[in-house]
């Protein structure tokens, strides 16, 4: 079974290598590939000097089609599972495991599993706005598709071939992961959580930083709940 | 409208289309994206050479003042025209997003078969 981690990379020289030998040192069996998407740093030059293995944009996309990159890129070269973890070192190797079981074994194997911070309620939990924000989307997920999705904005999860196929294909361009979880769940497919721990970011910054920028987050991320419900997956 | 206006906005509306014509033959312009604008100034044109069209018109989509009409017509025509703009804009940046998506994995596709070839030697 061909495993693959997607490491989407805008502005991370810093925390690039640590991630790496997290995963070298904890995820045995998996190989990785690291989007740069056109950073300004030194990412590219970490990537180049230490040998890793990279997709280099060339102009920058947005975390929605970096991380689709590495979809198709999984797609292209026949991975039969893909997970994709945040490039600033919030994400820990050693959960890829229990990701992998839980994606895996049961009756029904699932289509995707979420890596949550809030069912054990362990490590670094956000702040106070912004669990509201969650609990807000989570609450629009339940209400809409009947699913209890505990930490939808979490950008660590792990899927199937079939995922793969669809993503490569449509994957919304920004503060993607509600919105493709939903799509998913509207198509009948399996979505399970496990909970996980997460460390508080290394460095850089997060991409909603401001009121305005959270405001049209939130409007952006309900809309597109909505939308995928309707049926705006297309087949 | 005075006979001075007609032929002043006759005279604007059909230089207006020479040079859409000319932009479109110079590949400046596709006839396409550019057939919008021709109708908003071909209307312009019948309405100021026969103004009682405008009265006839007006009357019959039930507006009193004709004037009151061409600004609801502009502001009709705007918004098709800047409507279709966005699909475009959105359009292009989908291509533009393919685009480089596919340079950046053929890219790392070469730069794999040129070190393997190196190895080999």
């Amino acid at each position: 079974m061909k495993k693959l981690v997607i490491i989407p990379a805008y502005n991370e020289s810093l925390n690039l290598l640590h991630v790496i030998e997290d995963l070298r040192e904890h995820a045995k069996g998996y190989d990785y590939i690291i989007i740069n998407d056109a950073s300004t740093d030194a990412t590219k030059e970490v990537c180049e000097t230490n040998r890793l293995h990279y997709l280099d944009l060339a102009s920058n996309l947005g975390i929605g089609g970096a991380v689709q990159t590495g979809y198709q890129y999984a797609l292209y070269e026949g991975y039969d599972l893909a997970v994709q973890i945040d490039g600033d070192g919030q994400h820990e190797a050693s959960s890829l495991l229990q990701l992998e079981e839980a994606l895996l074994s049961g009756e029904k194997p699932a289509d995707m599993v979420i890596g949550s911070r809030f069912i054990d309620k362990k490590g670094f939990q956000s702040t106070t706005l912004r669990r509201a924000a969650i609990r807000w989307i989570s609450f629009l997920i339940r209400l809409l598709t009947g699913v209890r999705i505990t930490d939808p904005t979490s950008g660590f999860r792990m899927c199937n071939r079939k995922v793969i196929e669809l993503f490569a294909k449509k994957y919304p361009w920004d503060y993607p992961e509600p919105e493709s979880t939903t799509g998913l769940l509207a198509r009948g497919m399996k979505v399970i959580e496990i909970p996980v721990e997460m460390k508080e970011r290394q460095g850089g910054k997060s991409s909603i930083s401001n009121p305005f920028s959270a405001f049209f987050y939130m409007i952006k991320v309900s809309l597109g709940i909505l939308i995928e419900v309707l049926g705006g997956y297309k087949k | 409208m005075t006979l001075r206006l007609q032929i002043i906005v006759i005279v604007v509306a059909v230089l207006a289309i020479l040079f859409t014509v000319l932009l479109i033959k110079k590949d400046r312009l596709g006839l396409r994206i550019a057939m919008p604008w021709l109708v908003v100034f071909v209307l312009i044109i019948l309405f100021a050479a026969i103004p009682s069209l405008m009265d006839w018109f007006s009357g019959l989509i039930g507006i009193y003042a004709p004037v009151n009409m061409v600004l609801f017509l502009a502001g009709i025509f705007l918004m098709i025209i800047i409507y279709s703009l966005t699909i475009t804009v959105f359009t292009n940046r989908k291509k533009v997003r393919d685009l480089i998506q596919k340079v950046a994995y053929l890219e790392e596709k070469i730069k794999k078969e040129e070190s393997s070839e190196t190895d080999d030697r």
